[in-house]
């Protein structure tokens, strides 16, 4: 019978990468090419797992292809690794589901759970699969439909408002905001929710200016290209960034154009990923208690399996002043 | 589903009497304790369709149930009844002791009196009230009324989203006369009115669809007679153009909007439909049976009980604001 090793053998790859892959390590980053060589080679090489420890109950995890880009990965990672931390409390297990070779989501992994958590943003299409799964589902970061899945997201609305009442508080002039659009799938375009808010209360203040709203992606070097867009008419007096990512890469911009944060303008984040700390300067952002969420949307499962009614649970969020503002 | 045969014997009086209360019928004279017994048996028979799981027990745990109504005007709705319903039968299920805390003058000073594990705050009070609840107690649950300061959990349906479809459901009937008959809460000891969703949401989506008229929309008491006096202003004043469908702020109000259409001879829905909110069990006895929206309220008390429970077993410290769903249940009138 065929072992870890002779499998990393014949592909050349290291004995941790096969054994991650096969171990269904979610937080594990390898190509999808990859993955598929190692799972086709481990069957075709007739490799049985050892005995692992089989859980009386198991709940389906799956997560949105954004999720694998490695930018916005910390937030949905942390959302992941609340799930499996209180999974692993109560001794229920944890399986993964991941797209194929054909953008598809395959499930076959999942047979047999009790409830799903989805992370993210799904098209209607990927929901229908999910219910063939089970009809006990519950949505994280999004909330598809309130009367048969349980939700459990953040009040874009109140978050908003809590940044513009901090700016407000700390008298900046000129607001600027570097946003993104997710992608669903090739022909779906998530809107950009913390931009929408923004918009409506700068409008109810007159404070808008379209050269200093603009919207990318969620990542680092979205954020250092518009940084750069902005900084070409005029510096503001604060950037909000709508998520740590796109800060961080802000924050590049600034250092490479000799721009002074705080002193000469201040930075704005959203998430409170774990570096956000660690940026330089230490990040101002909206902290989003994500292991929590995880926790809470593990909770929402299990209470929706037993008690029939789905509930959408919004977490509070709270702004964290570090060394940027 | 219960008949009234079921009602009378749980609540012990005749199925006459039953009949007659559920369809308030204002003729009959029987005490406040009779009616609140037969709204809780109805209650109580109307929630039967739910497993019991086996829930653990919390011994040597009390909590406090404040609520805003007095035990009088608690029977014009029995929409918190059934709130509060909820939250006994979780509290029973659950082996933990409670207290029900009227509102009346008495209310500082039992809650000052005891001391409870946390308590469930149900139904509107004025942040003066809030204040002194907490500043004695850390455990707080909000039902029906979102925590404004996001300090404390809260459990609540969305009702901006209820009208929403309700609006959306009669339009794609092609109704174009619709109106509103709405009413007012008011927090009883300052006389504050608290935003309306329903009103708000009424009017937005009207306005979006072009469909706004301000002949049909009028706001009064979440009661009875408040809908009966308004549909025949309504329907005095327009009766030219009569409006093509009704929507309610809650079923109390419905009751009277439908007592005024029918005792002018009109027909529902042929002549006007009839939308509600809400839907308390008595709604199947009425003629015609009300369409309305299923709010899943005992399940709000359940998660009140829910959410307090991990608040007083430290087991969370994350603050929830927490959405019940909803249905809208058709019925003769729409």
């Amino acid at each position: 019978m065929a072992k870890l090793k002779d499998i990393s053998e014949k592909l050349g790859l290291s004995i941790t990468t096969v054994s991650r892959v096969l171990n269904e390590d979610p937080a594990f980053k390898v190509k999808d090419e990859t993955r598929k060589k190692i799972i086709k080679t481990a069957h075709s090489m007739g490799y049985k797992p050892t005995a692992r420890v089989t859980y009386k109950e198991s709940v389906g995890v799956v997560l949105w292809d954004q999720a694998n880009r490695l930018d916005t990965h910390p937030y949905f990672r942390e959302i992941t690794e609340g799930i499996t931390a209180h999974a692993k409390k109560l001794k229920i297990g944890v399986k993964h589901a991941f797209k194929d070779e054909h953008h598809q989501f395959d499930l076959s992994n999942l047979q047999g759970v009790s409830a799903l958590v989805c992370i993210g943003k799904f098209t209607r299409k990927e929901i229908s699969q999910f219910e063939a799964i089970t009809q006990t589902i519950v949505f994280v970061d999004s909330s598809p439909n309130e009367q048969r899945f349980s939700s459990v997201v953040i009040d874009f609305k109140r978050a908003v408002q809590h940044i513009l009442d901090f700016i407000t508080s700390k008298q900046y002039q000129t607001i600027a905001y570097i946003g993104g659009y997710e992608q669903v799938n090739e022909q779906t375009l998530y809107g950009e929710r913390r931009k929408v808010y923004l918009m409506q209360a700068l409008k109810d203040k007159e404070n808008y200016d379209k050269d200093l709203v603009k919207i990318g992606d969620f990542s680092a070097e979205s954020g250092h290209r518009l940084m750069k867009k902005i900084i070409d008419k005029r510096i503001p007096s604060v950037v909000f960034c709508a998520n740590d990512s796109i800060a961080f890469g802000a924050l590049k911009a600034c250092h490479e154009l000799h721009i002074k944060v705080p002193e000469d303008m201040a930075v704005i984040g959203f998430n409170d990923n774990e570096n956000a700390k660690d940026f330089s300067p230490p990040l101002t952002t909206l902290h989003v208690p994500t292991k929590k969420m995880g926790r809470e949307a593990l909770k929402s499962a299990l209470e929706l399996k037993d008690d029939q009614l789905p509930v959408k649970k919004y977490i509070p969020t709270k702004i964290i002043i570090r060394q940027s503002t | 589903m219960p008949t009234i045969k079921d009602i009378a014997k749980l609540a012990n009086v005749s199925p006459a009497t039953v009949s007659r209360v559920l369809n308030h019928d204002e003729t009959i004279s029987v005490t406040s304790k009779t009616k609140k017994r037969i709204f809780e048996a109805a209650e109580k028979l109307a929630y039967t369709k739910h497993r019991h799981k086996i829930k653990s027990k919390q011994p040597h745990k009390k909590i406090g149930i404040i609520t805003w109504y007095t035990v009088e005007k608690e029977i014009n709705d029995p929409y918190f009844i059934s709130i509060r319903m909820g939250i006994q039968r979780e509290a029973k299920d659950t082996n933990i002791e409670f207290d029900i805390i009227y509102n009346d003058q008495n209310l500082r000073k039992n809650l000052a009196a005891e001391q409870y594990h946390g308590v469930i705050i149900l139904g509107r009070f004025s942040e003066e009230t809030k204040d002194f609840i907490e500043s004695l107690y850390n455990n707080i649950v909000y039902v029906n009324s979102v925590d404004t300061r996001f300090e404390y959990d809260s459990v609540y349906v969305d009702f901006r989203a209820i009208t929403k479809d309700v609006l959306n459901y009669l339009i794609g009937k092609g109704h174009k006369k619709i109106g509103y008959i709405g009413g007012q809460e008011i927090i009883p000891e300052t006389q504050e009115r608290n935003i309306d969703h329903r009103e708000l949401e009424f009017q937005e989506v009207l306005y979006q669809h072009n469909l706004f008229n301000s002949k049909y929309f009028k706001i009064g008491e979440y009661a009875i007679e408040s809908g009966y006096r308004l549909i025949n202003e309504l329907l005095k004043e327009t009766y030219e153009d009569l409006p093509t469908a009704i929507f309610c702020g809650n079923d109390s109000i419905a009751i009277g909007v439908v007592r005024g259409i029918l005792e002018k001879n009109l027909k529902i829905p042929d002549d006007i439909a009839v939308f509600s909110v809400n839907d308390i069990p008595t709604l199947q006895y009425t003629s015609p049976s009300l369409s309305t929206v299923k709010i899943y309220s005992e399940f709000m008390g359940v998660l009140a009980v829910r959410l307090l429970l991990e608040q007083i077993n430290n087991e969370r410290d994350l603050k929830l604001t927490v959405y019940v769903p909803y249905e809208l249940v058709f019925r003769e009138s729409a």
